[in-house]
């Protein structure tokens, strides 16, 4: 059996759950709205792991779990409970279920895609930098610093140079441009992350365990991402074919970061290096899907299905 | 160099640090305090395995990690009292959480514990995770249940395993060495597994009298009283951190 959690009309969520549909596999779906009548449990004793799961009204053994796809969002900005006072009856009853989901899928024997704990080193890019280069990937020159002498120092000496947020909240890039020396002062408050601006292709991976589906996307804005907002046009995104060694790599990347499913961000410039720039742990991978027309969501459904036969 | 990072009232911090002194270690205790009110940060990532990192202190004391040889990591939070209450508090938290994570990540020489995203100064795990863990070291461990139906444990609140007023002891592993409790060999061969699976070199973990015996599993942490170690766990500890890494 294959739990889905999260949000199911949330375009990941819904293709995989498409795709679930085509293979016949049988799944169930946790709908985190729906907190008030799902119920979880579960017990460790003498070393096994044990419990039931019920929701719409449908009782599981979580021992017939075998397969989970992780997408859930704070519970606390849940519609359902962003009114509630704190400590209010029906926001502790949302944090009690999502709270022993969470905490039975971190020791769950199976294919949890993905656990929370391994996603957390991308809550710091500098911190998930470090454990990037140990898998032999080049990362961007970074400088952190609330010393402004520092960081025209760092420009003067890489020409272009970026910033963006080192959590998880905010992550837009940006180019430190000379309008913004006026406002350098201010990261007095606050020390800031500063990278050197690597020229060439963006290209996301996505790793869904040994499978993998690489997109270039082409623009001159600094954050693809928001391209349309940075320059006026939405970046043009094509399916590209990863040389044997590079694609390797990434799956050892995602392995060694602890994620099944991981969206591995490249930078290949005009010379063939090769920067990695984070590992999202989490990826909304159909913006990639809709726009090149990889089968992303299908691999993950074939993923979560192998789990759940091979043990069921 | 050596150095202590904790808060200026972690008292089992500065039990160590004057004990590391009083053993010939060269050990700076920095504060979280003064970390967070640094007047100069500098740390860099890059290529080559190269990572830089030099501190101006408030006191004027100036580390550079190049100089560093090791470190004894008590800090469990970024202090946030000087942030103001604006939108941006939260914001601003996160990304110095995210920072003390990397610079922390960068430090040479043994570091009892390295940062988790979990935990600055190792990973904190909810009960069920030690449980589980304990479990697989071969500590006894009595039957732990959580269900959607109970009151949920705040970040700062797990239930305890044991019923109140059981009696604990706890055994302290230090980089593979124990100290504390005078535990039974098997129990004290589970806590180096324990330490070892958590990947959590300095761990305390708790017994009691419980269902599953005298030496009954009672919780873990990162964190622990040093103090209950005494005089063995400053010389396991001073040990561990002239080891090279």
């Amino acid at each position: 059996m294959i739990l889905l959690a999260g949000i199911p009309t949330e375009t990941p969520m819904a293709l995989v759950r498409r795709e679930l549909d085509t293979l016949g596999a049988p799944y169930l779906v946790f709908h985190q709205r729906e907190f008030d009548t799902a119920e979880i449990d579960f017990e460790i004793a003498g070393g096994a792991l044990s419990g039931r799961l019920r929701l719409q009204g449908r009782e599981v053994p979580l021992q017939d779990v075998h397969a989970v796809y992780n997408r859930l969002m704070d519970d606390q900005d849940l519609p359902e409970v962003r009114g509630e006072p704190p400590g209010s009856p029906r926001r502790l009853r949302c944090r009690a279920v999502h709270d022993t989901l969470v905490r039975w899928c971190e020791i769950a024997p199976g294919r949890i895609v993905n656990r929370t704990a391994p996603m957390g080193s991308n809550g710091s890019k500098p911190y998930q930098a470090q454990l990037i280069r140990e898998q032999g990937f080049l990362v961007p020159e970074t400088l952190v610093t609330n010393d402004p002498e520092l960081v025209l120092a760092f420009r003067a000496r890489h020409g272009r140079i970026v910033y963006k947020s080192m959590s998880a909240v905010r992550s837009i890039v940006q180019t430190l441009e000379e309008g913004d020396l006026d406002r350098l002062h201010l990261i007095r408050w606050c020390p800031t992350q500063f990278q050197q601006f690597v020229p060439g292709t963006n290209v996301r991976v996505h790793v869904v365990g040994s499978e993998l589906f690489a997109t270039a996307a082409r623009t001159e804005a600094t954050d693809y991402r928001y391209a349309s907002r940075q320059v006026g046009e939405a970046a043009d995104l094509e399916a590209v074919r990863l040389a044997d060694d590079l694609a390797e790599r990434c799956i050892a990347l995602a392995r060694a970061l602890g994620l099944d499913f991981a969206g591995v961000d490249l930078k290949i410039t005009p010379d063939g290096d090769v920067y990695c720039f984070e590992v999202n742990p989490s990826p909304a991978f159909s913006y990639y899907e809709e726009s090149s027309g990889q089968p992303i969501a299908r691999a993950l459904a074939r993923y979560l299905a192998e789990a759940a036969e091979m043990l069921d | 160099m050596y150095l202590v990072l904790s808060s200026p009232t972690d008292s089992p911090a500065l039990w160590a640090w004057q004990g590391l002194l009083a053993r010939g270690l060269p050990v700076e205790l920095v504060t979280a305090d003064a970390l967070v009110a640094a007047p100069s940060w500098e740390h860099r990532v890059g290529n080559g395995g190269r990572t830089a990192l030099r501190i101006t202190l408030p006191d004027g004391r100036f580390v550079d990690a190049s100089a560093v040889r090791g470190a004894l990591n008590r800090l469990t939070a970024v202090p946030a009292g000087f942030l103001d209450a604006s939108a941006d508090r939260s914001y601003a938290n996160q990304e110095l959480y995210a920072f003390f994570l990397s610079w922390l990540r960068a430090l040479p020489g043994p570091l009892l514990n390295p940062p988790s995203p979990q935990g600055l100064c190792g990973r904190w795990r909810p009960s069920s995770e030690w449980v589980w863990l304990a479990a697989r070291a071969g500590l006894s461990t009595a039957p732990f249940r959580q269900s959607s139906e109970d009151a949920p444990p705040s970040l700062y609140g797990e239930k305890p395993l044991l019923p109140p007023g059981a009696s604990g002891r706890t055994v302290l592993v230090t980089a593979g060495r124990t100290s504390g409790a005078p535990a039974p060999q098997d129990v004290l061969a589970g806590c180096l597994r324990l330490a070892a699976e958590a990947r959590t070199p300095l761990l305390g973990i708790d017994f009691a009298e419980g269902p599953a015996g005298s030496w009954t599993f009672a919780g873990a942490t990162p964190w622990p009283d040093l103090r209950l170690g005494g005089e063995i766990l400053l010389d396991q500890l001073a040990a561990a951190l002239r080891e090279p890494s």
